[in-house]
């Protein structure tokens, strides 16, 4: 039985729409994982140069985190998809998301010009600017929508309990 | 015992074989025995390009070592020693060999908007195209002027450097004019290492600040920095550059030879050593 | 569940939510250990060095095209001529056909001037510049094609050349 998503959080999160408007957000979000983490698992030694290129963690941590963290995108990615512990996978994301944008302020303070060619690292060859923080708010929003509103969300385990409910 | 014996001899003498390949690389002796077994793979498989005809491995076995062979299989052990793979560091022992071999193509150089270091008579001549806003020149040439002003490089290598703002850069445009003013106040190399020690504190805002710490006479710094002949002057620095092919910073000229070997500034000195080598006539030297 | 006050069942979510997470990143981090450990081009669990992070810095440009004049089909109905000389020679001579987009060495091409070459859907972008060497033609045209605009020419010896082939 999923505990998490069967508790009344109260009237306003118990509307049933939410369930529909979470399907969107998650199908989004988790799409926007899956991709984004198939390059990094395909080539983490690349990653790890895109996550040295920030200059935040230090040596002797950037090797784990770029091998953990894309299977760690792939697993939210893919149950917040699929309908299994939604709401966890919904504030992984989350914490990622908000993870990703303090590194990307800190360069953005630190005025790393990542577009100016001069880093070894393809990913960090994208242009970070202002716009790049947007966008990642964009893509944080949903997750914060799914992991608050999203009680009962639609897929795997909604069906099971229908079927035994049935 | 006699089988026990012979198995002590065999393993001496494979343990001896082995080590002689990386016989006098300090680099070598470092590594681990995975890393030693991707040396000695490139070193059994690659030809010095000057001094010695057999692989490098051979050349650093045979009893009269010539230093290249030692410079070279320094230069593959540190390569292994930083991860890099087969492939890499057979290209970079490739590019090294074309920086060193003579070339029809001459650069043109006018020395009289460049910053230079070194001994006039210094028998190796580095020409360096820099952008004052380009992170790779800030790790690499504080550390070339140290070694070139107060170490081993010191008489035997002059350094010539012109200005080639790169587009991608923000201020290269400002900084390039507040550069070529202290060039034209004999000033250009305080203001270039003042503005690469202070790389991430850069503003277009900063620069007379700068040009005030390295001692310019700011009254003659604002009229130039204001002066359109300035600018011109670093625009020709530019149209120059890209005359001779320049591309990116940093670009160096080996006495008038593209620099195409890593530079990373162990290899940029390694180089600059053997150069220095080649024209002293030491290079066949054991 | 239905016992729960309101309090209750929101404490009791969130902790949920919060053991779920905690087992989600033990998996994933488990799978990750594995996967890493087995793979031929694994990483070491912690990095030997520094990783060198800087390259060399390139000047932004693409790859054009060099048309020598005596190849030149001329310029069509749908190619877009640009000058890149300097306002002093445009004025004193320029092609009707043309527009002005003088090179500058120094200041990277305005966003205002890739929109305006963008806009006019040329099928061919063809540059003339002063022809000297560097060619001013040359390096707008590069500068033009880094921008991620296709087709785009530059007339090997500039204006120059176009202007005394008579096309």
């Amino acid at each position: 039985m999923e505990m998490t998503e069967t508790i009344n959080m109260g009237n306003s999160a118990s509307w049933r729409g939410h369930r529909y408007i979470g399907l969107a957000c998650r199908l989004f979000i988790g799409g926007v994982f899956v991709g984004a983490c198939l390059f990094k698992i395909k080539d983490p030694e690349a990653f790890a140069l895109a996550i040295a290129t920030y200059d935040i963690l230090p040596t002797s941590l950037i090797n784990l985190t770029a091998v953990i963290l894309p299977w760690l995108e792939l697993s939210s990615g893919l149950l917040i998809i699929i309908g299994i512990k939604v709401r966890a996978s919904a504030l992984l994301i989350s914490g990622m998301m908000i993870m990703f944008m303090i590194a990307l302020a800190v360069a953005l303070t630190r005025g790393i010009d990542m577009s100016c060619g001069c880093f070894a690292s393809q990913e960090a060859g994208d242009q970070i600017s202002v716009m790049t923080m947007f966008r990642d708010v964009f893509f944080l929003l949903p997750a914060l929508y799914v992991l608050v509103f999203d009680t009962h969300p639609i897929g795997v385990c909604s069906l099971r309990r229908a079927k035994t409910d049935g | 015992m006699k089988h026990l014996l012979a198995a002590l001899i065999l393993i001496t003498f494979s343990l001896s074989a082995y080590a002689s390949d990386f016989n006098g690389a300090c680099a070598c002796k470092k590594l681990s025995d995975v890393d030693k077994k991707i040396a000695a793979e490139i070193l059994k498989s690659r030809h010095p390009y000057d001094c010695c005809d057999m692989t490098l491995a051979e050349c650093m076995g045979a009893d009269n070592r010539c230093r290249l062979a030692v410079r070279l299989t320094n230069m593959v052990c540190a390569m292994v020693d930083k991860g890099k793979d087969k492939q890499a560091i057979v290209s970079a022992l490739e590019k090294r060999a074309m920086t060193m071999t003579p070339s029809f193509e001459k650069i043109d150089v006018d020395d009289s908007t460049a910053m230079v270091v070194g001994e006039a008579d210094a028998p190796v001549f580095l020409t360096a195209y820099l952008c004052v806003r380009c992170p790779y020149c800030a790790k690499l040439t504080p550390n070339l002027y140290k070694e070139i002003t107060e170490g081993s490089l010191k008489g035997k290598v002059r350094l010539s450097v012109k200005l080639f703002p790169i587009k991608g850069h923000e201020g290269s445009t400002e900084s390039g004019i507040a550069a070529m003013a202290a060039v034209k106040q004999s000033k250009g190399f305080p203001f270039l290492l003042h503005a690469y020690e202070h790389f991430d504190e850069f503003g277009v805002d900063k620069l007379s600040a700068w040009a005030a710490a390295v001692g310019m006479n700011m009254e003659t710094y604002n009229n130039l920095y204001n002066d359109p002949a300035t600018r011109k002057a670093l625009v020709d620095s530019k149209k120059e550059g890209l005359k001779n092919k320049v591309k990116a910073t940093p670009t160096l000229f080996l006495n008038g030879r593209r620099y195409l070997a890593p530079m990373d500034i162990d290899t940029v000195k390694d180089v600059l050593e053997e150069e220095y080598e080649r024209k002293m006539g030491l290079i066949m030297e054991r | 569940m239905r016992g729960l006050t309101k309090k209750q069942g929101h404490k009791h979510a969130v902790i949920l939510i919060l053991r779920d997470a905690f087992i989600i990143i033990a998996v994933s981090a488990a799978a990750a250990c594995v996967v890493n450990f087995f793979r031929s081009d694994s990483l070491p669990w912690i990095a030997a060095r520094d990783y060198e992070v800087l390259v060399p810095c390139p000047e932004p440009m693409g790859e054009a095209t060099a048309v020598d004049i005596g190849d030149f089909d001329g310029i069509g109905i749908r190619d877009l001529l640009i000058d890149a000389r300097g306002r002093a020679d445009y004025d004193n001579w320029h092609r009707p056909d043309s527009i002005h987009i003088a090179f500058d060495y120094l200041e990277p091409l305005s966003d205002e001037a890739v929109g305006r070459i963008a806009l006019t859907k040329a099928q061919r972008i063809i540059v003339a510049g002063d022809g000297g060497d560097p060619d001013s033609g040359e390096q707008l045209a590069r500068e033009i094609a880094g921008k991620g605009i296709k087709n785009v020419y530059f007339i090997v010896g500039g204006m120059a050349a176009l202007k005394n082939s008579g096309q």
